[in-house]
């Protein structure tokens, strides 16, 4: 009995002892060699332009794949009592304070990216700004002649899910605003009460097929393919006074969307409205009338 | 809120705003015109309204807004002057400094870092435990001091100010952003750092001693009138880490009071490992400095040393597994030579 526990003891002994002496190594590793050997931060970059376009990538695309690099960085601050983490946007000074989710269920963005006006210098931040919680349909989709009216529901921006309530939406919280995970998108309500949005996951399917494609096809078959994608989509968008209306119903039913009363107040109210009136009048008249486009477009 | 008398929050509260500009080199940057009010109320520039950094956006769309201006007076007083408060004096050290965007060569001037490169708007720290002494101190400035929103705010600029702000291990981790790129400094015709982590201070901060000397220690001591928005070039004469400086520097209250000479005099202070020399040689232009035959010779005998040591640790580790191993197998067979 003695023998045995003498010898088991004996074994963990050797067993810890050798465990250990393979941890220190491991541990002091580091401290006698630093980073000699060790794969630095630009190693792995150059080894990925490597993989991704083989020896000898021009310095236009190794910016390509700092720039890709610098999208997928994220940036935590630590403030002591908390911890902001955030998309790192290079030299922006004031803190985000939050990680935006991707829109993975939009068959545009793609494309188009996220941020997608660019053009309109007077009113693309705002144009953008409405990206952020409506799907790019909402405003370049919409029936035309006796068509009947679109339904509009919220969809998850990960799953592309309909969303009855989406988080935030009805909160005092003015920080929150646009901020739901979601956007508003239209579609039809069917027979059987299931609501289907205009792009869901088969034409999403097409467009991705598409764009692994697209190196293949000539320029005949990628024109036809971009006709069938955007069939649906509007020379004249929706403008702003569309929804931001103190005369006419809203074209966005704001009440069914989940939206309290309250916010219906606010996206209606005089300020806003009035602002949409001055811009239209001073800044944007051809592109607030519809059937034109800004001088700044034009330019452009 | 005080500082939004203009409303600007009325739009920038909301997270989407935003767009692509085209800068200069007509390279698009992302910019995020949103602005977290919680984030913002709570960081240094808190209580000054949007226009005092943003000059220009009296109408929508802001078409006239200027640049913003760091040396440009804020709308507060400084209390120290009662005069018009500005960064002016930093802005013109920066500019001075070996990082001040005249000192680049022509074409290169984006590649110096301006004050966003380093400073954003960060939120004063507060830990809880901080609030509570806080909250303990201002009983005592209250007695004097009517507003205590005030009160607040300036003893955590206080507190905070003379508190650590950024750990060594970021330190190091921003200055490596440029200085340990090799193709910035090719083109900037400056020694790429990638020794750094390789030495004793390198090491210490990896493991988390916030004693040790970071960058800034040696490159910009307060104690010799130095500070981050100054830092000379080495060849500079009145830089802290050229040829008979250095010694000072090493010397400076809190680290190596009693260094001799020799101490800041026998070798790099941040060397290069020979395989990253080698790595580097092949992959980068060859500079004058990489043909030094007694640089040469140097990375030659540490990569030697430092080979010799691998293999006496890989010996001696592995020899003493080994040896625990036989060790067990001897046990094993005795045990059943003696039919137990």
């Amino acid at each position: 009995m003695l023998d045995a526990l003498k010898a088991i003891i004996r074994t963990v002994y050797i067993f810890a002892l050798m465990g250990f002496t393979l941890w220190f190594g491991y541990f002091l590793h580091p401290v006698i060699f630093g980073m000699d050997g060790a794969e630095t931060e630009e190693d792995i970059a150059t080894r990925e332009i490597g993989a991704f376009f083989g020896e000898g990538a021009t310095e236009e695309e190794k910016e390509f794949m700092k720039s890709i690099k610098q999208q997928q960085q994220t940036s935590t601050t630590d403030l002591g009592y908390m911890v902001i983490e955030e998309q790192y946007v290079k030299g922006h000074f004031h803190h985000v304070g939050m990680k935006v989710e991707s829109d993975s269920s939009s068959i545009c963005t793609g494309c188009h990216g996220a941020v997608p006006h660019d053009k309109a210098k007077t009113i693309r931040a705002f144009l953008n700004m409405h990206a952020f919680y409506m799907a790019c349909e909402t405003c370049h989709v919409r029936p035309e002649g006796n068509e009947p009216r679109y339904e509009f529901r919220w969809y998850d921006k990960e799953t592309g899910k309909v969303v009855a309530n989406p988080p935030g939406l009805n909160t005092l919280d003015e920080s929150m605003y646009g901020n739901y995970a979601a956007k508003i998108s239209p579609g039809e309500l069917r027979r059987d009460g299931t609501f289907k949005f205009l792009n869901g996951p088969k034409e999403l399917a097409f467009v991705e097929r598409y764009l692994k494609e697209e190196s293949r096809l000539n320029d005949t078959q990628k024109s036809k393919m971009k006709k069938v994608i955007h069939r649906n989509v509007n020379e004249d968008p929706l403008i702003c006074d569309g929804c931001h209306t103190i005369v006419d119903e809203p074209y966005l039913p704001y009440t069914l969307l989940g939206y309290p009363q309250r916010r219906l107040h606010e996206l209606t109210s005089t300020e806003v409205v009035g602002m949409i009136n001055k811009y239209k009048e001073f800044y944007i008249p051809h592109l607030l009338r519809g059937g034109g486009v800004d001088k700044d477009v034009e330019a452009e | 809120m005080a500082s939004d008398d203009e409303s600007c929050l009325m739009c920038h509260k909301m997270p989407g705003l935003g767009r692509y500009a085209k800068d200069e080199n007509q390279n698009a940057t992302k910019r995020i015109l949103y602005v977290n009010e919680a984030l913002f109320k709570a960081s240094y520039h808190g209580r000054l309204p949007c226009k005092s950094c943003h000059r220009g956006v009296d109408e929508i769309p802001h078409t006239d807004a200027e640049k913003v201006d760091c040396a440009s007076d804020c709308h507060i007083k400084d209390p120290s002057s009662n005069s018009g408060f500005s960064h002016r004096a930093i802005v013109h050290d920066l500019s001075m400094s070996a990082h001040g965007a005249r000192q680049a060569k022509a074409g290169l001037e984006d590649d110096l870092p301006d004050c966003k490169y380093c400073h954003s708007n960060k939120p004063y720290q507060r830990s809880d435990a901080d609030h509570r002494q806080s909250m303990k101190f201002l009983n005592i400035c209250l007695q004097c001091h009517e507003s205590e929103e005030w009160a607040e705010r300036f003893y955590k600029h206080i507190s905070y100010r003379a508190s650590i702000r950024r750990s060594s291990k970021q330190i190091v981790e921003l200055c490596s952003q440029c200085h340990a790129d090799r193709v910035m400094m090719d083109n900037h015709e400056l020694d790429v750092v990638v020794g750094f982590n390789d030495t004793f201070h390198g090491k210490a901060i990896r493991y988390g001693d916030a004693e040790v000397a970071n960058c800034l220690n040696c490159h910009a001591p307060y104690e010799s009138g130095f500070s981050p928005h100054s830092i000379l070039s080495q060849r500079q004469s009145r830089s802290p880490v050229s040829g008979d400086n250095k010694i000072e520097t090493c010397r400076q209250s809190g680290c190596h009071t009693g260094a001799k000479e020799e101490f800041a005099t026998s070798g790099k202070i941040h060397p290069a490992s020979f395989t990253t020399v080698q790595m580097m040689r092949r992959n980068t232009l060859n500079r004058p400095g990489d043909a030094d035959p007694e640089t040469a010779f140097q990375e030659w005998v540490l990569h030697m040393i430092s080979l010799f040591y691998k293999t006496l640790i890989i010996v001696v580790v592995g020899g003493l597994a080994l040896h625990q191993v036989l060790d067990v197998l001897a046990i094993r067979r005795e045990r059943r030579a003696r039919g137990g």
